[in-house]
């Protein structure tokens, strides 16, 4: 019960904090958007703004931030304001790159900016400090926030002051911090138990009582909230404790849910206060409890040699030395265990062991049904909890993430570095083609063409050759007539009718002569149209082969590709090589605080065996020694019944000596 | 004998009780949690290493996105189609499909985070692809719940004019507050 108590804690508490910067960024910057342009939460007014908000929303930062980049090189994002850059700097910090985004923020206060863009850029600003634990200059920059920042901003702003407060151990100003500002209800229980917690920090007990008991004064209804509850009277119980009030201590010690995650701890304390009260008996009943619960839990650790403590108190050694010898022997099993655990750490791949690598939350509760190792885990519930580890648990899967990603550009590059040598041969191809085809010189023999026509033209238009332009029938009438005037000069000599067919065909002729002439105008025209049409389509040619040009002499584009393929391949294998380098780096910081807290728990029950074994030692002597008493009582009164004389009592004081020498060596 | 014993008990009591109040910090939303020290220094070097790290490498993205975009989807041919919602009330997307003349070039099955991410704003990137000079016909079905937690199931279409600049089209999925429906229809943006 207790495991999967831990293990669900465990799993709930690694998600990233700095998720949280981003998503009140984020909020704000939605939120300032909506003010300003009075359009419902989902309007944008560019897309790719609005691609980055979808996936921010997948937790997709690289992608998210891709986008806002990408935009930015393109020319910005137009109709937003200024929320693109506070969208970018909640992105950066979500995807832990702070300094980054406080260079954002601070770029946002350099020039002329709306007051309420001022003031969101100075609490992230704040909130980005805090996080590198930079109190002063957290609590510098929220100095500089308007005196009237809107509703939402100035919630977060005081409850990012209470917390500054309370990491500079500064409980009482909190508290009067508390008192003079406005809180959204729902973090009162939280601030008071803070405060609370700081005051006992400073072991001001009666304080911290105050601010803990605040969450008496309530009944929750949420898990969340009845959790807190039972670290308020948990706590409580500890100052009333310290503060030697042993009852109201049991009474806020009762108070805890014994299905509570600290009613372990609770039951705990309620023993030590009924110890402190004499009353063992009444102590023993929790304690006896959790000296059957779990082993990796330290308040069964600490009940197994209270248990015996109160039996010694209460006179009843040998139940005692049977208690302390149970938890020596347990404890002993317990290092043991944990020996092996720290061997197959450092064997195996602690990283696979602990699915640091997997995507997602880590799921421990199926992780310690899989694993042997898995009931030591708890030992490390309290290291998962802390910010520092969470956040190495998340630069590691960024990396992890970062190297896939880059492995993947690198086969998409080898993809389009081959496309661009398809299309560098296909240009190739293309150029021989017009080697081939040689279209050059066919434009210029149509060229020579050309100008023949033309010549031909202005001289059948000097020489008025009216035949020449004639079309058709013509042609053949005319070169009909030409035949029968050749015919007639062969038969002149022989023909008696010779003469008639000469005038019949002159007569012909000059029909088509006629004819010619009245027609040779426009075939001129349509000649020159026809050569001028010629050109047309001359110049086209060389238009195309200009085109086709143009597109070989395109290569330079493809070279510029080339190069810029080639140089991100270089980027890619120097950027693996670095973040291999980090991977490795984060994997030793990671693996040395798992074993740090592994050691600690081992030094802890180590410290536990010893005082076991010292007690039973202890139990063992006072057992001897008063056997040893009633031995010389016994021969004490035997010899003073029989003979009472002189040699009786030295031997009497012999042996008083050395049973006193006995215990005080013991 | 029973006063050592007392005296290392109470101790040891101390101890239990100062490590039980200071691991207590309770986290509210935004609040911090306990933070250790230890090696705080190298890990904030390793911190910057890693963030100098991420700048190079989203840089790195950025320039191959652009690349990739430029080798791939030409503005002459490039058609991008987005997905959003505004705000959803009337209609719980579960799956698109797309066609481009006749022929499906895109679909996808909405998750539960996909559509809260489309109902805070968030736009999809659904298809980028290459098309031909001239008109198209572009149809987008859409399956999901709609009023009433009833099945619904529609459709719309667009005729495309695609010309030498790159075309980007939103297919937009709204609330109709007068019919208390949901509709659908198309954008064309220009870039």
């Amino acid at each position: 019960m207790y495991l999967a108590a831990a293990y669900s804690r465990a799993s709930a508490i690694i998600k990233p904090i700095r998720r949280q910067l981003a998503l009140s960024v984020l909020v704000l910057a939605s939120a300032s958007a909506i003010e300003a342009r009075e359009k419902p939460l989902t309007s944008v007014a560019d897309l790719r703004y609005g691609a980055a908000l979808y996936n921010y929303y997948l937790d997709d930062y690289l992608s998210a931030m891709s986008e806002l980049l990408i935009a930015d090189e393109q020319g910005g994002i137009d109709g937003h304001g200024e929320n693109p850059k506070i969208m970018e700097g909640g992105l950066a910090a979500g995807y832990g790159m702070e300094r980054y985004a406080s260079d954002i923020f601070e770029r946002l206060l350099d020039q002329n900016r709306s007051q309420s863009v001022r003031d969101s850029a100075w609490y992230f600003l704040a909130k980005l400090r805090y996080q590198h634990e930079d109190w002063a200059r957290a609590a510098e920059a929220l100095d500089k926030v308007g005196k009237k920042p809107e509703k939402k901003l100035a919630e977060d702003i005081n409850a990012l002051r209470m917390n500054i407060l309370l990491k500079q151990d500064k409980p009482a100003e909190a508290a009067e911090y508390l008192k003079k500002n406005r809180f959204a209800e729902r973090w009162l229980p939280y601030f008071h138990f803070n405060i609370g917690t700081a005051f006992a920090r400073k072991r001001q007990f009666a304080d911290a009582i105050d601010y803990f008991d605040f969450l008496a004064q309530d009944i929750y209804q949420g898990e969340e909230y009845r959790t807190l509850y039972d670290k308020a009277m948990t706590a409580s119980g500890y100052a009333y404790l310290f503060e030697q009030r042993y009852d109201e201590a049991k009474a806020q010690f009762s108070r805890v849910r014994l299905n509570s995650k600290l009613s372990n701890r609770a039951l705990l304390g309620y023993g030590w206060a009924a110890a402190e009260l004499e009353q063992y008996q009444e102590a023993l009943k929790p304690w006896l409890h959790l000296t059957r619960s779990s082993v990796e839990d330290e308040n069964h650790q600490e009940a197994m040699i209270a248990v015996p403590y109160a039996y010694e108190k209460m006179g009843e050694l040998g139940l005692a030395l049977n208690h302390y010898q149970k938890a020596e022997a347990s404890f002993s099993e317990e290092i043991q265990k944990i020996d092996q655990v720290l061997i197959s750490l450092q064997n195996d791949d602690l990283l696979d062991a602990l699915q640091l690598q997997s995507e997602g939350d880590i799921d421990w509760l199926s992780f310690a049904r899989d694993q042997q190792l898995s009931p030591r885990l708890t030992y490390l519930v309290q290291l998962f909890s802390r910010n520092d580890f969470q956040g190495s648990v998340v630069e590691f899967r960024d990396l992890l993430a970062l190297r896939t990603h880059l492995n993947e550009w690198q086969t998409r590059l080898t993809f389009y570095s081959e496309m661009i040598a398809a299309r560098e041969l296909d240009r190739t191809e293309k150029s021989e083609f017009l080697k081939v085809s040689a279209l050059t010189e066919r434009i210029a023999a149509m060229q020579q063409q050309r100008s023949d026509y033309a010549k031909e033209i202005e001289r059948i238009a000097s020489e008025k050759d009216f035949f020449s332009l004639a079309a058709g029938d013509e042609i053949d009438l005319i070169s009909r007539v030409s035949r029968s005037g050749d015919t007639i000069e062969k038969l002149r000599e022989s023909d008696p009718f010779i003469d008639e067919y000469e005038e019949s065909n002159r007569r012909y002729r000059g029909l088509l002569l006629w004819d010619a002439n009245e027609k040779f105008g426009e075939r001129l025209w349509q000649a020159i149209k026809t050569l001028n049409k010629l050109d047309d389509t001359i110049t086209e040619l060389s238009d195309v082969k200009k085109r086709i040009n143009a597109l070989m002499l395109g290569a330079p584009d493809l070279d510029r590709y080339r190069g810029q393929v080639d140089s991100a391949n270089t980027q890619l294998e120097s950027m693996l090589a670095r973040i291999e380098e980090a991977i490795s780096n984060n994997e030793g910081e990671l693996k040395a605080q798992v074993i740090a807290v592994l050691y600690e728990q081992r030094r802890r029950l180590s410290n536990y065996l010893a005082q076991s074994r010292l007690s039973v030692a202890r139990i063992y002597d006072l057992t001897n020694q008063e056997r040893e008493n009633a031995e010389f009582q016994r021969i004490k009164d035997q010899a003073q019944v029989k003979q009472p004389d002189d040699t009786i009592a030295e031997g009497e004081s012999e042996i008083e000596t050395e049973t006193e020498t006995e215990a005080e060596e013991h | 004998m029973n006063s050592k014993t007392a005296h290392f008990l109470l101790y040891r009591i101390s101890c239990l009780i100062l490590a039980a109040l200071l691991s207590m910090t309770a986290t509210a939303e935004e609040n911090p949690e306990e933070s250790g020290e230890q090696g705080a220094e190298e890990s904030s070097n390793l911190s910057e290493e890693i963030e100098d790290l991420k700048k190079s490498a989203l840089q790195l993205n950025r320039d191959l996105l652009i690349l990739e975009e430029e080798l791939l989807f030409p503005d002459n041919t490039q058609l991008t189609l987005f997905l959003s919602v505004d705000i959803g009330n009337y209609f719980r997307l579960d799956s698109v499909k797309v066609k481009v003349d006749d022929e499906i070039v895109a679909s996808h099955l909405y998750t539960e985070r996909q559509n809260f991410a489309l109902s805070k704003g968030g736009i999809q990137r659904l298809y980028v692809g290459n098309v031909k000079k001239g008109e198209h016909e572009l149809t987008a079905f859409f399956t999901g719940i709609g009023p009433d937690n009833r099945e619904y199931k529609r459709g719309a279409t667009m005729t495309l004019d695609k010309d030498e600049d790159a075309k980007m089209i939103e297919i937009r999925v709204y609330d109709n507050k007068a019919k208390m429906q949901p509709d659908f229809d198309f954008k064309e943006w220009e870039l």
